[in-house]
């Protein structure tokens, strides 16, 4: 029987629907709560095939599949494909230098810079964190002086990467913005994010819908999880009125429970499947 | 059910069987409780949403 190394930090609906998906298909899980014990940097020697990182906290994902990789064993995702994905600068210089569509962005280093990368988009921009989620610290700007009072702001955060500013054109999107499931090579399922506010996550209101997959969705999907080497994500495409489908993040530990309860597929089952393909290769 | 207490209301929380270290348990007083397994005993936390938590 294979086993799973379910690693994570904060157990929530997602965590135990994986559980609960690994138990209808017998599969083993070593249950890994990566805060309850310390652990060895060498020697470390986990019961399981395969792990899945499902860790909230970015550092800790990152931190803790190091580890576990260090001690042979494959995680779903790598630490590298976590690393590239959470942050947004890597993830869209990669992205556009394999010609994957993304919103036009400008990344400044200081407030002056971030000031004349807005201008030479033109306003409104969309001013966000290099490392970030759920749309926190994300900014609708339609001025300089918005602008700078939003830097100004972020200057107080004693945070080094809040110093790092991604201006990006505002995509005017048709109210919603779709959010794809990659799975190894497959794209099983999508939604929008709908909602009347210009950002559109489901932490932050948006109404998830099902959505469907065109080929050109598919592909753009696929060749973004490509280019990250993530395995099971959830990427983030707008729709330009002109341009068409645009990459703009790609989240490598995805939240899925809106989309099983607005679709009813079973995503905890696909990912506890791809794991099992893969702990057998 | 075992039974642990809301360090915000001091009411009993009820807590799966099976619950898991690190789970978020929803409390009726509108508090999200952190599990904490320590030594086999079940403690509750307030949830406290870490800075780089996302997908």
């Amino acid at each position: 029987m294979v086993s799973i190394a379910l690693i994570y930090d904060i157990a929530r609906w997602e965590e135990r629907a994986l559980l609960e998906a690994s138990r209808k298909l017998s599969v083993n899980v070593n249950i890994i709560h990566v805060k309850s014990k310390a652990f060895p940097v060498d020697g470390l020697r986990e019961d399981a095939d395969i792990g899945l990182q499902r860790s909230l906290s970015h550092t800790i994902a990152v931190s803790s599949t190091v580890l576990f990789e260090a001690s042979g064993l494959r995680v779903v995702n790598s630490s590298k494909a976590i690393s590239l994905a959470q942050d947004k600068l890597w993830t869209l210089t990669l992205l556009s230098r394999a010609g994957i569509p993304t919103p036009k962005t400008v990344v400044a280093f200081s407030e002056q810079s971030a000031v004349e990368a807005a201008r030479i988009l033109g306003y409104p921009v969309v001013v966000k964190p290099v490392n970030g989620s759920w749309g926190k610290l994300v900014s609708l700007v339609e001025d300089d002086e918005t602008l700078r009072v939003i830097l100004e702001h972020k200057a107080f955060i004693n945070n080094p990467q809040f110093k790092i500013h991604l201006i990006q054109e505002y995509v005017r999107k048709p109210g919603r913005d779709i959010r794809v499931f990659v799975v190894g090579d497959e794209v099983p399922v999508a939604i929008y994010r709908v909602s009347s506010h210009w950002i559109t996550n489901t932490a932050r209101g948006g109404v998830a819908m099902p959505a469907p997959i065109d080929e050109g969705l598919r592909d753009l999907a696929l060749k973004a999880s490509e280019v990250l080497g993530v395995e099971v994500s959830g990427i983030d495409v707008f729709e330009d009125p002109e341009r068409g489908y645009l990459v703009n993040e790609v989240n490598a530990v995805p939240d899925f429970r809106n989309t099983v309860a607005v679709t009813g597929y079973d995503f905890p089952a696909k990912i506890v499947e791809y794991l099992v393909r893969e702990a057998r290769k | 059910m075992p039974r642990a207490r809301c360090p915000i209301c001091g009411r009993d929380v009820q807590v799966p069987e099976d619950v898991l270290p690190g789970e978020v348990l929803d409390h009726e007083c509108g508090v999200s409780l952190e599990v904490v397994i320590s030594d086999g005993k079940i403690l509750l936390k307030p949830l406290e949403i870490g800075e780089d938590w996302g997908e």
